[in-house]
């Protein structure tokens, strides 16, 4: 079977097109967002997901602390809704839009709520061959074809795996908001090893 | 304050640096009043004051919230206009997607006219990657909603969330 017409001129225009999609699929937002050196962690976007930022320095005392938590081994799962929120005010030295924040220095005050508890928990497609076909002409056509209909059935499920699917990292992403909302905490909470964490 | 937020942070982060999970693990206890902090529920979600503010991909409100700072308010005002164009997008692509499967009907001219058969496949294939292309630019504009809304986060509490402040309503 020869090449039908149609497709032996379009195959520059799939080419085309399949470029065009993996163009496509690189798509993303950069952002010029620079964060101030202030001691704070923040979430940041970077380029398809976010990244936790923490301050570059930690005083050792801190390090130490969450060393040890990180060797703990056991994986803990907190509420995800929170059971008490407390407000944290921000030290006199703090100039809304570009001053020094000093996390650690603030007061806490307006308990919401109770605390929250913890607990523990351990953490084919084959195309057909031979058979007779209509224009006479050789397997090469027949292939064509085959895997035209393959392409047919499969790029639907593709879409539909793209649309349904989130486009971020979601594991990464959460890792990053659960390190940065921690670290915050941490810093604010005027524990003695993690306070001065601000520099 | 007791040493339990101390711990439940410090064990947080060790579940985040072992962490496999689509979730956020830890709820931030201590903020600032008017602060915006960021969970992740299998999409992004903006917290302030105690109550989702925004969410991932629309995030409808977040103009609003932080309407107070420009550069925040610009970058609000991008992700929602982003967001808003994603249900479109995708659901066009999966409809398109769909019918591009009538070009299986391509089929009903095997060995009989290869030319007609041709150019129904064509013309299915086109329409399965115009619907493939729909998808993927509404996943680029979801995750430029999504960016767009964490720098409208970062520049309204460097502004004036972190201070606690917030836009004054």
């Amino acid at each position: 079977m020869p090449m039908p017409p149609v497709l032996d001129s379009c195959s520059p225009r799939l080419l085309a097109a399949v470029a065009a999609l993996s163009a496509l699929a690189g798509c993303s937002y950069t952002s010029a967002y620079i964060p101030p050196p202030d001691g704070h962690a923040r979430v940041v976007w970077r380029e398809t997901n976010v990244a936790a930022q923490l301050p570059r320095s930690l005083p050792p005392e801190c390090a130490d602390e969450l060393l040890v938590a990180m060797r703990g081994g056991e994986v803990v799962f907190v509420p995800r809704e929170p059971a008490g929120v407390w407000w944290w005010s921000p030290g006199p030295g703090v100039v809304p839009g570009g001053g020094r924040a000093t996390p650690g220095a603030g007061s806490r005050f307006s308990v919401h709520g109770s605390g929250g508890g913890v607990h523990v928990a351990g953490g084919g497609v084959h195309g057909s061959s031979g058979g007779g076909n209509g224009g006479g002409g050789g397997g090469g056509g027949q292939g064509a074809a085959v895997a035209l209909v393959i392409a047919l059935v499969a790029l639907p499920v593709l879409t539909l795996a793209f649309a349904t699917s989130r486009p971020e990292n979601e594991e990464a992403a959460a890792a990053a908001t659960d390190r940065v909302n921690a670290y915050n905490d941490l810093a604010r909470v005027g524990d003695p090893a993690c306070a001065g964490s601000a520099p | 304050m007791s040493r339990v937020p101390v711990w439940t942070a410090a064990l947080a982060l060790a579940g985040a640096t072992l962490g496999c999970n689509g979730q956020s693990l830890y709820p931030p206890r201590v903020v600032a009043r008017h602060e915006l902090v960021l969970r992740y529920d299998n999409r992004f979600e903006l917290w302030g004051e105690g109550r989702p503010v925004a969410t991932a991909y629309r995030f409808e409100g977040l103009t609003d919230y932080v309407g107070c700072v420009p550069a925040a308010r610009a970058h609000a005002q991008d992700a929602e206009a982003d967001g808003r164009a994603v249900g479109p997008l995708m659901v066009s692509g999966g409809v398109l997607a769909g019918v591009g499967l009538g070009g299986l009907g391509g089929l009903a001219f095997l060995n009989k006219n290869n030319a007609a058969m041709g150019a129904v496949f064509g013309v299915g294939i086109g329409v399965e990657l115009t619907a493939l292309v729909l998808v993927l630019v509404g996943r680029g504009n979801e995750l430029s909603a999504s960016g767009h809304a964490v720098d409208a986060m970062n520049y309204y509490n460097d502004a004036v969330g972190r201070s606690g402040q917030g836009c004054r309503r």
